[in-house]
């Protein structure tokens, strides 16, 4: 029913189908732009597509429907087509060339619809209408199109979408915002050409907050500004060619400078938002560049560092088994000191296991834990594997996961060996170890150095040639000899402190027999010193091989050289003490020989005063019965001093030696417990030790009762000849010489010069005579004692007596010259004399003289003359005459005579007080009596001689006084 | 007293020369007498020299004197030289030995 009518309603000769579906049509052409209207506001394309999807399907099943109602009809298959392409056109990419070849097939699908019309003669004004709506749905179609193109590849292109105005505008804002939010810089600007058209300059139209703050400017003070105008030119940076390179071919550039005006690094990225504009973000990278630098600087360092580093350093990376055991480690990373350090050879990325299969366990357990437990470890241990020792510092390097560890290590073998040595050095040679010292030490040089021959030797006292002490060979030890030095290596040895030739010692010492058997290659030596820095021996290790380790050789050599060197000085120091003993004991036994066999007694006691030890003289002299100790005999008997005061133990010779003092021939009395008295004469000594304290004193002492008794008689008769000589010294010079004889005073005044009894040589007289006459005789002889008094006694007498029967001076000295001449023949003792006669009537003086020192005459005006005389001494030829003189001597005038004692006192020795002495005296003390004068001049004379005189002196003063004269 | 002499006994053949110097006495002067005797008693010609003395005591005053004497009983003459401005000589004019001796002063 539905069907017919709409097969057979027509109106202005179309169907109403026809109408229907151009309503159809433009309806659809109105909902295209309402629907599009609609798509522009939906978020998505895929929800465009979906609406367009629906749309076209909307289409397709018109165009089916209109197929349908006229299923025979061309029109109606003719319209479904269209309709299909229709929709394949929506969903094939935007092309223009499909939008054309689909509008022209719509519009050739159309013309094809409406063919019919026009077949069927239809009203031409309605076939234009309809080809009108056929042209505008074809242009609606394709304008749709277009929108939806549009849409779709502002979608593409990642913006909204809802509109495009929108979105520029959205997207302007946001950029705006990111462009005034971003950390960098950023500024637009236009390049600036000169009149060549070089770029000179460029003006800022935009900057940033960030760029603000790089410039140091506000956005006003920048924009509209070109770069000149703000900032001085900045050509060393060279970006203003690369901005111009920017702008002009739009191709972006990164560029990065440092800016001499700012002293910051930037880094810049140019691109060309239009021609002739360029934009540029800036980004201050100078803390970075500093981090950098430093960064560099500190990896160059650390770098150096590890190069140059002389401990060992690797990085290990540990591998474990399925239970976390560790099995091995595997380098990855090592320094340049490794190889030196382990003796591995480039084992980096190698494992352990495979450079030393035999490698301690405990060293994979060790850096095993420190990668699984993080924590460090500081060691010391043996890597008996590499034959060596280590300290090692270990320390995980990142996580739990990296089982990396760091190892820093130093190779400690040589420090070992040598606490190793010491060990030994210090161990060696007690008495507990049981094994001679260098035998021991010669025994560990060889088996520690692996040496084949070690000898230590002693030097002769010429250092010429040697003596082994210790000679180890092959491994057992030979019998010590003696060798020459000479032409040896040995013989360099002495005096160096270490002598070494690692290889070649048998072609360098060819006559040494030993190096040329053993075929010797290295030698290493060194000197013992003494502690006086003499040598005294040497220590030689000899290999066949040539030296691998010399240095440690020699330190090793070093250290035992001062042990063994002590160990010899002190082996020589216990034979010389040897020696020195049994010297001591030789000589102490021929000591006891010598003063058993000694006169004297010897004793010694200890420091507490006990008796050690007496000679047989010693008891001997001290009466000690052979039954008796010494000790208990002396606490028997006393002691006195020889006036017979008690003389206590304390005072003795040897208590008081025991207090530090020298006793020398202490005399006293010893009265034995049998009560017989000895005169002992004891001599005693302190004994010192080494740090000089008394440990004891030596006495020697003698019998001296004999002695003593000789002495005393000696001194009897000393005594007995003094008491002579005395007599005969007072009969020489007479006792009593009158103070005056008539007008004349007289004072004498003699002094001997030796204590001893000896008579002294000088004499004088003074005596009367007849007629008021007075004698006065002064003279000396020479020599002393007995015979000499004898002869002044003789001469003295003979004047006397010749002048009683002739008082003229000369005639009696050449009587008495001549008596004395007849009486000593031979050896005699010549006398000097002086004699004068005084006649006190007149004061007229006759004098003569034999040799005598010439008086002096001192006259009351002061005056004093010194008389001139000369004659030879009496005693000497037996005819000689003497010449007589005269003076005469007024009242307060005075003679005064003396011998040579008196002119010859010397002062020191040398300076005589003479004449010139003895008359200055006499010039100082006129005044005086003639007692006071011939005090006083002994006197002067004496203290001139420093208050000894050289000889005996006499001094006879005679004055003539007025009787009014009272002195 | 003990100063210091320096005595020297130098022979010539038959003459001798006895020289003294510093000062001479008895305790130092022993050598001087004994030589001085002896060569007064033996020799032909003896000079004493004393030009070197500064002085001389009894003790030597007596052995000059003897020596002269002996000398004299030779028939010789004891020959003696002292300084002129020396204590000696003083000593030996004093004791006239001038009359049995040379005495020669420089």
């Amino acid at each position: 029913m539905v069907a017919f009518i709409l097969n057979d309603y027509r109106f202005f000769g179309l169907s109403w189908q026809f109408y229907a579906l151009a309503s159809l049509k433009l309806g659809l052409l109105a909902g295209t732009f309402v629907l599009l209207g609609f798509l522009a506001r939906v978020k998505s394309h895929r929800s465009y597509d979906k609406a367009a999807f629906a749309w076209g399907l909307a289409v397709a099943l018109t165009a089916v429907g209109t197929a349908a109602t006229r299923p025979h009809d061309f029109t109606g298959h003719a319209v479904a087509v269209v309709s299909i392409v229709y929709i394949l056109a929506l969903v094939i990419p935007n092309k223009l060339a499909n939008q054309i070849v689909l509008s022209s097939t719509v519009t050739l699908g159309e013309l094809i619809i409406i063919s019919p019309l026009l077949r069927s003669g239809a009203d031409p004004a309605w076939v234009a209408i309809v080809f009108s709506l056929l042209v505008a749905n074809a242009i609606a179609i394709t304008a749709s199109w277009q929108l939806h193109s549009y849409r779709r590849r502002a979608f593409a292109a990642g913006e909204n979408e809802r509109t495009v105005e929108e979105a520029l505008r959205e997207g302007e804002q946001r950029y705006r915002t990111l462009f005034m939010s971003v950390s960098q810089g950023f500024y637009l600007a236009d390049i600036i050409y000169d009149d060549n058209r070089a770029p000179c300059d460029f003006r800022y139209t935009e900057v940033n907050p960030a760029f603000e703050q790089i410039i140091g400017l506000t956005r006003d003070q920048i924009v509209g500004r070109t770069y000149n105008e703000l900032v001085p030119p900045d050509t060393a940076s060279g970006w203003m060619g690369v901005f111009e390179n920017v702008a002009a071919t739009g191709i972006p550039a990164d560029y990065s400078f440092y800016s001499e005006i700012y002293h910051r690094h930037f880094k810049t990225f140019a691109f060309r938002p239009t021609e002739g504009e360029f934009a540029v973000l800036v980004t201050d990278v100078t803390e970075r560049k500093q981090a950098e630098v430093a960064l560099r600087e500190s990896e160059e360092r650390y770098r150096s560092l590890f190069a140059t580093l002389l401990e060992g350093f690797c990085v290990i990376e540990m591998i474990f088994d399925a239970d976390d055991r560790p099995i091995d480690y595997r380098f990855l990373e090592i320094n340049p000191a490794f190889e030196e350090q382990t003796g591995l050879h480039n084992p980096r990325g190698k494992r352990m296991r495979d450079l030393a299969p035999d490698h301690e366990q405990h060293w994979f357990d060790t850096y095993g834990n420190i990668a699984l437990t993080g924590e460090p470890a500081r060691f010391v241990s043996q890597a008996a594997a590499l034959g060596r020792w280590f300290d090692v510092h270990a320390y995980r390097v990142g996580g739990p996961e990296s089982r990396k560890v760091a190892i820093l290590f130093s190779d400690i073998t040589d420090r070992k060996q040598i606490e190793e040595v010491h060990s030994f050095l210090l161990q060696c040679g007690w008495p507990s170890s049981g094994e001679d010292f260098f035998e021991s030490l010669a025994r560990y040089l060889a088996e520690t150095l692996d040496m084949d021959f070690v000898c230590i030797d002693r030097l002769s006292g010429d250092r010429l040639d040697a003596r082994t002490l210790a000679m180890f060979f092959d491994g057992k030890f030979e019998d010590n000899v003696s060798y020459a030095l000479k032409d040896t290596p040995c013989g360099d040895v002495v005096g160096k402190t270490i002598c070494s030739f690692p290889s070649g010692v048998r072609q360098l010492f060819p006559q040494d027999v030993v190096l040329q058997d053993m075929m010797a290659e290295g030698y290493v030596g060194t000197t013992l010193w003494s502690s006086q820095g003499q040598p005294i021996g040497l220590i030689a290790l000899i290999s066949r091989k040539p030296l691998a380790n010399l240095s440690m050789a020699e330190s090793v050599l070093k250290l035992a050289a001062i042990r063994a060197a002590g160990e010899l000085e002190r082996k020589q120091a216990e034979e010389a003490l040897a020696q020195a003993r049994a010297e001591a004991e030789r000589r102490a036994a021929e000591l006891e020989a010598f003063v058993s066999n000694q006169a004297d007694g010897v004793s010694m006691v200890d420091a507490e005063g006990r008796i050690l030890w007496i000679n047989d003289a010693g008891r001997e002299i001290l009466r000690v019965p052979p039954e008796e100790t010494f000790s208990d005999w002396m606490s028997r008997y006393r002691m006195f001093t020889l006036d017979g005061t008690p003389l206590s133990p304390q005072e003795s010779a040897g208590a008081r030696a025991l207090r530090g003092e020298r006793v020398t021939d202490f005399r006293y009395v010893v009265v034995t417990p049998s009560d017989e008295t000895i005169i002992v004469s004891a001599s005693s000594s302190p004994v010192f030790d080494g740090q000089g304290r008394i440990i004891g004193a030596t006495s020697t002492f003698r019998d001296q009762s004999e002695r003593v008794e000789f002495e005393n008689e000696k001194q009897r008769l000393l005594d007995r000849e003094h008491r002579i000589a005395e007599v005969l010294q007072q009969a020489l010079i007479p006792l009593d010489v009158p103070t005056r004889i008539g007008s004349y005073g007289i004072g004498v005044k003699y002094q001997p010069a030796l204590e001893e009894a000896e008579v002294g040589g000088d004499f004088y007289d003074v005596f009367e005579l007849d007629d008021g006459k007075i004698g006065v005789l002064i003279g000396d002889v020479a020599g002393k004692g007995l015979v000499a008094a004898i002869r002044v006694g003789a001469a003295r007498y003979s004047v006397r007596g010749y002048a009683l029967i002739d008082p003229r001076p000369s005639h009696v000295l050449t009587l008495v010259n001549e008596a004395l001449c007849k009486d000593s023949p031979t050896d005699f003792s010549m006398l000097t004399a002086f004699f004068a006669v005084i006649d006190t009537a007149t004061g007229k003086v006759t004098y003569a003289s034999a040799g005598a020192e010439p008086p002096v005459v001192c006259r009351a005006s002061g005056s004093i003359r010194e008389l001139a005389l000369g004659g030879m001494p009496l005693g000497v030829v037996g005819s000689n005459t003497y010449v007589e003189n005269a003076v005469d001597l007024a009242p307060g005038d005075s003679i005064v005579l003396v011998t040579d004692g008196i002119t010859e006192a010397r002062a020191g020795g040398q300076v005589l007080f003479e004449k010139r002495g003895m008359i200055q005296y006499l010039a100082n003390n006129a005044g005086n009596s003639p007692s006071e004068t011939a005090s006083g001049l002994m006197r002067a004379a004496t203290r001139h001689a420093d208050g000894q005189l050289q000889d005996d002196a006499a001094v006879v003063v005679l004055m003539h006084e007025n009787t009014e004269v009272v002195r | 007293m003990a100063d210091i002499a320096n005595i020297e006994i130098v022979k010539d053949g038959d003459r001798v020369t006895v020289i003294g110097g510093g000062s001479l006495d008895l305790t130092n002067c022993k050598k001087f007498n004994d030589g001085l005797k002896q060569a007064s008693q033996t020799a032909d010609g003896v000079t004493v020299d004393l030009r070197g003395a500064n002085f001389i005591d009894s003790a030597v005053v007596q052995a000059l004197g003897m020596a002269g004497a002996r000398m004299l009983k030779r028939d010789k003459r004891l020959n003696v030289i002292v300084r002129e401005d020396a204590y000696p000589l003083r000593v030996i004019r004093i004791s006239g030995f001038e009359s049995i001796m040379d005495v020669e002063v420089e």
